[in-house]
């Protein structure tokens, strides 16, 4: 689905990223870990080409990402990013806006089939009671579930996500996630996300890389990534690996000495 | 439905516009009252009321139309394009290029010699501005849109200032050309000037209507409208362009006609939403309302003396706004 070879990237001359390689398979659910700067977002706006590589590939479906026209990206990828737009209007104007990439050249209006997605999309998330609600009036959480409904409607192939649970409590982190991995089941999405919340990661991503001062550190299965050893040395904090008991995923806890409580 | 809502809009200010086009036409130091006036068509060319009519006050609508609809939609782009609800067109100082333009032909005394050089002059000098603008804001193939805006400020007062050097230094009688100039004015009587204005607010309005969806995107900011696979870069320069050349071809027929470009599109944005593809056409036809109105009021207030128009859209459009903001009516965002 997405291969990325070599890719270094970065902002005004500067590499933030560099020499980073990833291969997220079709259908695959991809977790970007790593602790504040790590460069993990400034990856993830490079594979959505908002910022320009300054070496290297990256190819969707085989096809080179610098060579696609916008829309043809954005048929196949939709973006839910970190900070929420403000504008004047309403969560469904916003969430329709999806549907452009898919507009026909002289296409002025939305067509009943635009309308039905837009719909059946919204009541998938759970947005659809809110619909008519100021975009500036809704909750955090609402803004997320928002995004990522528009997100949906434009009926990607895969989805990049940066941080969607941030900012959220537990009842809906699991329901974005849970959401996200449903998508993933039935309609054979490929999700990458970036993840702040290393249990989180490692309740849900079938694989994870791990980021690590600009460079993937580690890449492979929750298992594989989330050992003692490696957490501490990229994190720089002592922590202990124990097991989930319902998943037995592993599940990272954060040790602190005496003094410390 | 919005599809339901938006052709109500339409149809309204498309009401709205005959009406204030026939009181337009019977008002005037001769006055034809409304029912005269499609007689007076019927009977044909001949009758000294039909030159008044159709030879002098029609061109004076049409052009009114033109200007108005221009200035508005020019309005709407740029506040769009900036998503900054205080810009207008002359924000930018492209009007400043095209006053120093049509000042310095004044003040040369070119502007005797034909009537064609004054507006030359003002999309010559427009065109100047705008291809400095926009070459100085142009990063490795990227338009950085507040230099942009910061720059086109700065210029519209380097050119004020020298507008006003000009002015002082000029003698009396290029000094009232300029200064009427400057005021704004809808007197021209060069039909083909009239016509072709006429012809461009249209084209440009077609136009316009190419970039209303990635306009709606641009509202979410440049990344998002990217992630939504509008050509950004492209867009941006298209509209740029777009509303520069609207403004210049006004400012040089028209002179500084200010205010119509400001207040119209809040106006609108508030009664028919934030959505361009209505906002748009909706803008073009309030600001050729707006702008044939105060025209009147200019032609009549004092008639036979005429005020210039820009001091009628100042006063008229300021309270307007003013009365929008305290009624809470004008969005802040």
């Amino acid at each position: 689905m997405l291969k990325v070879k070599a890719l270094t990237c970065g902002y005004g001359g500067r590499a933030v990223v560099s020499g980073v390689d990833l291969d997220v398979k079709s259908g695959e659910f991809f977790g970007l870990i790593g602790p504040n700067g790590s460069g993990k977002t400034t990856l993830l706006r490079a594979l959505s080409r908002i910022i320009k590589p300054m070496a290297g590939d990256i190819a969707l479906n085989g096809k080179a990402l610098g060579k696609m026209a916008w829309r043809e990206i954005a048929r196949d990828v939709a973006v839910v990013s970190q900070q929420v737009p403000v504008a004047a209007m309403t969560v469904e104007e916003f969430v329709m806006l999806g549907r452009l990439p898919h507009f026909a050249q002289m296409q002025f209006l939305e067509s009943a089939h635009d309308r039905n997605i837009t719909r059946d999309c919204m009541a998938t998330t759970g947005t659809l009671c809110f619909k008519d609600k100021p975009l500036q009036h809704l909750s955090g959480g609402e803004r997320q579930l928002v995004q990522i409904t528009r997100a949906l409607v434009q009926q990607p192939k895969m989805l990049l996500l940066d941080e969607p649970t941030a900012h959220l409590d537990i009842t809906h982190q699991v329901a974005v996630m849970g959401l996200l991995k449903r998508l993933v089941r039935e309609l054979d999405v490929t999700v990458l996300m970036v993840l702040h919340d290393l249990n989180l990661a490692s309740e849900y991503c079938d694989r994870l890389a791990l980021v690590s001062e600009g460079r993937i550190y580690k890449t492979g299965t929750p298992q594989e990534v989330m050992e003692r050893g490696i957490i501490e040395a990229v994190y720089k904090t002592t922590i202990t690996v124990g097991k989930s008991p319902v998943s037995s995923k592993p599940y990272i806890f954060i040790n602190t000495s005496k003094e410390e409580k | 439905m919005n599809h339901v809502r938006w052709t109500f809009w339409l149809f309204s200010l498309l009401g709205l516009l005959v009406a204030v086009m026939m009181l337009s036409l019977s008002v005037g130091a001769a006055g034809i009252p409304v029912t005269k006036i499609i007689p007076v068509f019927l009977e044909g060319r001949g009758s000294a009321e039909y030159s008044i009519l159709f030879d002098i006050r029609l061109m004076r609508i049409i052009l009114g139309f033109a200007i108005g609809g221009s200035l508005s939609l020019a309005g709407v782009i740029l506040q769009g394009l900036f998503r900054n609800p205080l810009v207008e067109p002359y924000t930018l100082g492209i009007s400043g290029g095209a006053a120093l333009g049509v000042a310095i032909n004044v003040a040369l005394g070119l502007a005797v010699s034909g009537r064609i050089t004054g507006p030359l002059a003002g999309v010559l000098g427009a065109g100047l501005v705008l291809v400095f603008l926009y070459f100085s804001n142009l990063r490795m193939g990227v338009i950085k849109l507040q230099g942009l805006l910061l720059n086109g400020v700065m210029i519209s007062f380097i050119c004020s200032s020298l507008v006003m050097l000009l002015m002082a230094l000029s003698s009396r009688e290029s000094l009232q050309g300029i200064i009427f100039w400057i005021m704004g004015c809808l007197g021209e009587s060069e039909v083909s000037l009239i016509w072709s204005m006429f012809i461009a607010a249209w084209v440009l309005l077609v136009a316009a209507y190419f970039f209303c969806l990635p306009l709606n995107a641009l509202a979410l900011g440049e990344e998002e409208a990217q992630h939504l696979g509008v050509p950004v870069e492209c867009t941006k320069r298209s509209l740029f362009f777009l509303a520069a050349v609207l403004t210049g071809f006004c400012v040089a027929v028209a002179g500084m006609i200010g205010f119509v470009g400001l207040v119209v599109p809040h106006l609108m944005r508030r009664l028919v939403g934030h959505d361009h593809r209505i906002l748009l056409g909706a803008s073009f036809l309030a600001g050729a309302i707006f702008l044939i109105f105060c025209d009147m009021l200019a032609r009549t207030i004092i008639a036979p003396l005429e005020l210039p128009v820009g001091v009628i859209t100042g006063i008229v459009g300021g309270s307007l706004f003013v009365y929008a903001l305290s009624r809470g009516e004008v969005d802040h965002a």
